[in-house]
């Protein structure tokens, strides 16, 4: 256990014990994230979607991007409804690992289909790079 | 940076911890140790969401998803559909009572829209036992201000410029009681913080007490430094468990990181400070009773002048706040003064909790900005009044405190504008009465418990409750008479005059408030011997009319086997049932039994 001798040492401290809460600040304050979705319903998991998820995940983590959370979703095209309509072109199940990536104020997300580790990797590196430009 | 994947929060207040919170953390557990997962999920247990209708409550982040009422044997499913696939788990998301939509984020919720927590900011966020998450949030930043860049006399200024007003109940200057703290000169002086909190149905120091600890801790020491105390107390009731446990474990913590104890932060300033259990005489949340009992005489008031902040605690100047007034501190030393006012009205700046109980949809504890009418609190974030029935009166400021009728139900609360219509702030307990509610009945049962908890000192409040006490319980019998109205009213204006301390000053304040709001309700009482409500049991009589089908549902519901069939004929032969009136104990079970469509009992 530290003992915090002076002001700097509490900012130190403050610097490392955000981790364990940034994921709650950033989410309660959920208009300014970014938001990364990984399709990890029943079509994603037979798709290996949740190594995808972890490979983001991880990568997130590694570049330290505090304003990115990544969330699991449900399948995106509702094949566990029969009666919904296939849509041709878009991504149904068929397409998944599928990974959704919505920034602070857009209405609808940019959608990435059957995404493999350096697609994943890639999709990561971009948002960081936009973020970064902004 | 995140440690794991997800964090999941779980209510650990007292109110979630009586519906099973525990066990819902055990089963989250062992339901994530099931399906080879336990390494993505952090799990902790944190201070009241305020939610408590809807307890326990589950929240995993960073979905931002809100499970109400979730139960052990919910964790299966919980962890196999909405941590395994995505699938939010619909049965246990909060369903609008008014569209019936499922809520997934809490913000989407009538019940928080329109809250703003600063007293809460981080209740129900950090895990309250470890201190590293209340460091995380910026905690301790506020202490470090007022050690390294500000002067006594500037920590003052800014608590005055706040307008912090005591949220125990008086709303008095917090800033010009630190001044007097300050201006008293001695080698020795104290704080105390007030976690006496002993109005019924109200729970809001207890919930900051247990949900973020170290932010009373840090305010204490700011005030600390402020007026040049080394030592501050902690006066809680031993009633609290699990308040007083979250407090001894957060100093324990503060203390090895140096953030209390001596030479905090290398200042040279020392504070340090402990807990101080107290028995739960409702007398004690008095500053000066508190702080007799505190050097362990009996819990009576002193007379005032000399008031503490000249001669308190052991003789010295002593600065003696509320919980939730210490609770705001830290920001608004960060934050700044102009941040505080830019919430809450003119004079009383910034937020108050509440606790929302009695007849209310959400049950709960809220915080909103000063201001915010009855209105917006009831109906928008309370939910309204349950099973359709109609709203009566709101009391607010516990047995201190009046009842507020439907025509005051627009006025924004405040300190000043409650005091104006007949009541007070108090502490911010808010209890709904509706149509069912006598409110000679709702006045007895504070008197009641003010007669139980007078000290005894003064003779005005040791008897003239007792009297008063008499005089309603007559009048809730059908003995009451029409001068006993008039004698009501003298005798509280006495008590409340020649009373020493706030109880005795404000013990009268039920009876007199619903004498002014519902005077038709004791007229009908003492004058006709009928009671509207229909709560008070010896003007009460259960019958059974005509219509009775001799079906016997009643019968069976009665838990006294006081209905017979002994009446007439029905058509097809059978007795109709009847109440003995003499056995009847006018509990009600019969009606709800008796089928709709026959309607037969009635209530007189």
């Amino acid at each position: 256990m530290e003992k915090v001798n002076s002001r700097e040492e509490l900012k130190t401290l403050r610097q490392k014990y955000k981790d364990n809460v940034i994921m709650r600040l950033v989410s309660d304050n959920a208009k300014d994230r970014v938001e990364i979705y990984v399709a990890i319903g029943d079509c994603g998991l037979k798709s290996g979607a949740r190594d995808i998820m972890k490979v983001i995940f991880d990568e997130v983590n590694a570049k330290r991007l505090e304003k990115v959370s990544v969330i699991a979703m449900d399948c995106v095209n509702g094949c566990d409804k029969p009666d919904a309509p296939k849509v041709e072109g878009n991504f149904a199940c068929g397409h998944d690992p599928t990974v959704d990536v919505i920034f602070p104020g857009e209405a609808t997300p940019t959608r990435h289909g059957k995404v493999n580790a350096d697609m994943a990797k890639k999709i990561v590196a971009d948002i960081a790079a936009r973020l970064e430009g902004k | 940076m995140h440690k794991t994947r997800l964090q999941i929060l779980i209510c650990g207040g007292t109110g979630c911890i009586s519906s099973g919170c525990l066990e819902v953390e055990d089963a989250l557990v062992a339901a994530l140790e099931k399906h080879g997962i336990r390494d993505e999920a952090t799990i902790l247990k944190v201070g009241c969401f305020g939610f408590c209708e809807q307890g326990p409550i589950v929240k995993i982040y960073p979905d931002n998803t809100f499970y109400v009422r979730v139960e052990a044997k919910d964790c299966e499913e919980l962890v196999a559909e909405h941590l395994m696939k995505g699938k939010h788990v619909d049965r246990l998301l909060f369903k609008s009572p008014i569209t019936g939509e499922s809520c997934h984020h809490h913000m989407d919720m009538a019940f928080y829209k329109t809250q703003l927590r600063i007293a809460l900011m981080h209740c129900g966020m950090v895990d309250p036992e470890n201190i590293e998450d209340y460091i995380g949030v910026g905690g301790y930043e506020a202490l470090a201000m007022a050690l390294n860049d500000l002067s006594q006399q500037e920590i003052i200024d800014i608590v005055k410029a706040s307008g912090l007003r005591g949220r125990g109940g008086a709303g008095f200057p917090t800033g010009n009681k630190w001044q007097f703290g300050l201006d008293n000169k001695s080698d020795k002086k104290y704080i105390i913080c007030n976690a006496d909190e002993g109005d019924p149905g109200a729970f809001m120091d207890r919930s900051i007490m247990e949900g973020d600890p170290h932010a009373v801790l840090e305010a204490m020491a700011i005030a600390g430094k402020a007026i040049g105390a080394d030592e501050g107390v902690v006066y809680i009731r031993a009633e609290y468990p699990l308040a007083v446990n979250r407090l001894r474990v957060a100093i324990a913590q503060a203390e090895k990181y140096g953030l209390l104890g001596d030479n905090i932060m290398g200042s040279g300033f020392n504070f340090h400070v402990r807990v101080n259990l107290g028995a739960g005489a409702f007398v004690c949340g008095e500053e000066t009773a508190l702080i007799n009992s505190l050097e362990g005489q009996r819990g009576e008031p002193r007379l005032r002048p000399p008031f503490p902040a000249q001669k308190g605690f052991w003789g010295q100047p002593t600065v003696n706040c509320n919980v939730e007034t210490y609770a705001c501190i830290p920001l608004i030393i960060t934050r700044g003064a102009d941040w505080f006012k830019s919430f809450g009205t003119e004079k009383s700046p910034g937020t108050k909790v509440f606790a929302l109980a009695g007849k209310i949809n959400n049950v709960g504890l809220i915080e909103v900005p000063m201001g915010t009418t009855l209105r917006e609190v009831i109906y928008e974030i309370g939910g309204g009044i349950p099973k359709g029935k109609k709203f009566k009166a709101v009391q607010t400021g516990g047995p201190s405190g009046g009842c507020i009728s439907e025509k005051n139900l627009d006025v924004g609360v405040d300190f000043d504008t409650l005091t104006a219509i007949g009541s007070m702030m108090g502490s911010g307990g808010m209890i709904v009465m509706d149509e069912d509610d006598c409110m000679v009945n709702i006045a007895k049962f504070y008197l009641e418990f003010t007669v139980e908890e007078s000290c005894g000192k003064c003779t005005p409040c040791r008897v003239g409750n007792t009297r008063m006490y008499e005089i309603l319980e007559r009048i809730t019998q059908g003995k009451g008479k029409p001068e006993d109205l008039v004698e009501l009213r003298e005798l509280g204006q006495t008590i409340k005059d020649a009373s020493l301390c706030g109880l005795g000053n404000t013990a009268p304040n039920p009876v007199l408030s619903t004498l002014n709001h519902f005077m038709d309700e004791y007229e009908a009482h003492v004058l006709h011997g009928k009671c509207p409500a229909g709560a008070c049991k010896d003007l009460v009589n259960y019958v059974i009319t005509e219509k009775c089908i001799a079906c016997s549902l009643c019968a069976k519901a009665c838990p006294v086997n006081c209905i017979h069939p002994t009446g007439s004929e029905t058509p097809n032969g059978k007795k109709k049932y009847v109440i003995d009136q003499e056995a009847c104990i006018k509990c009600g079970a019969c009606i709800p039994k008796c089928p709709p469509k026959i309607g037969a009992i009635v209530r007189e």
